[in-house]
């Protein structure tokens, strides 16, 4: 577990999940990391007073992606950016050569999913938070968090099943 | 939650999030860097120099309204009391001549006692002068 002085451990540990939580909100990867950047200094600024520390820092996150996609200033860049992204963005996840038709499908389930069960899948699944870190973290109740993870992975696993059959 | 969805998930798992950009630590180091508070130990430091010159400030303008220390020593009051006590009026050395030349010499002899005193500090009473005529107004005579 993360803890003490260490940012660079915190980044280590919960950096890549932040960035990919981050990017199920604003539309390009580079847009994720800024939101990610300003999330992980407010985390680090205020992090004594949180109960619990790693929700927070997803909380920080979803929080700072709320802000930049009301950032009234950034509408056209924001376009721009989505536009770039299309050809550009790298992909979300990475995993084995072997499976990479399995990753691009399981991506595009992803996008096939709602905005609130896709962050409720990655942070448990990627984040690797509790349910009740999610709760804390997306501030729903427990149950809420734990019903639309089996809900999301359900239809994940159909979607995915589908795209597999020929 | 059934095993199907239990390896569904260690299936979801066997990918993971794409690593962090280099140049994004950078960036969010840097910006620790320069949003960085004053450490403790040199906030208290800090603290006790400014607290050690305001007491500073603060004793001298004390000392100012106040004015200069008094010194040691009697002052001219206790001056005038010390002086005025022994010296025999010229009243005094007319009744000790009538009684006696013994006694006008004894009381001259008091008097030579009291001036043997050092003159500075006869000097520093400014209220009155001995001998002069304030002095013999105060004392009753004139």
């Amino acid at each position: 577990m993360t803890g003490g002085n260490d940012w660079t451990a915190w980044l280590d540990a919960h950096g890549p999940a932040l960035v990919l939580f981050a990017r199920q909100r604003v539309p390009g990867r580079a847009d994720a990391e800024d939101v990610v950047q300003e999330a992980f200094l407010r985390f680090w600024r205020s992090r004594q007073r949180a109960v619990d520390p790693a929700a927070y820092l997803f909380a920080c996150v979803k929080r700072c992606a709320l802000e930049w996609l009301r950032g009234e200033s950034r509408r056209s860049r924001r376009e721009e950016a989505a536009a770039r992204e299309e050809r550009t963005d790298p992909t979300l996840l990475v995993g084995p050569v072997e499976h990479e038709e399995r990753r691009a499908a399981l991506e595009a389930a992803l996008g096939q999913l709602s905005e609130e069960q896709r962050e409720v899948v990655v942070l448990k699944i990627w984040g690797e938070l509790t349910f009740p870190q999610i709760a804390a973290a997306l501030e729903v109740p427990v149950n809420t968090a734990a019903s639309r993870y089996r809900y999301a992975l359900a239809r994940l696993r159909a979607q995915l099943s589908e795209g597999a059959t020929p | 939650m059934s095993d199907d969805l239990s390896s569904f998930e260690a299936e979801l798992r066997g990918f993971r999030a794409r690593p962090l950009p280099p140049a994004l630590r950078s960036r969010i180091a840097n910006r620790l860097v320069e949003s960085a508070p004053v450490s403790g130990s040199l906030r208290q430091r800090l603290a006790l120099a400014g607290g050690l010159i305001a007491a500073g400030l603060a004793l001298v303008v004390v000392l100012n309204v106040l004015g200069p220390p008094r010194r040691g020593g009697p002052t001219v009051s206790e001056h005038v009391a010390k002086r005025a006590a022994p010296l025999p009026s010229v009243g005094a050395y007319r009744q000790a001549l009538s009684r006696s030349p013994g006694a006008l010499e004894a009381l001259l002899d008091q008097q030579a006692v009291y001036t043997a005193e050092p003159a500075s500090k006869v000097q520093s009473t400014t209220a009155f002068t001995p001998g002069g005529r304030d002095f013999l107004i105060w004392r009753g005579d004139r």
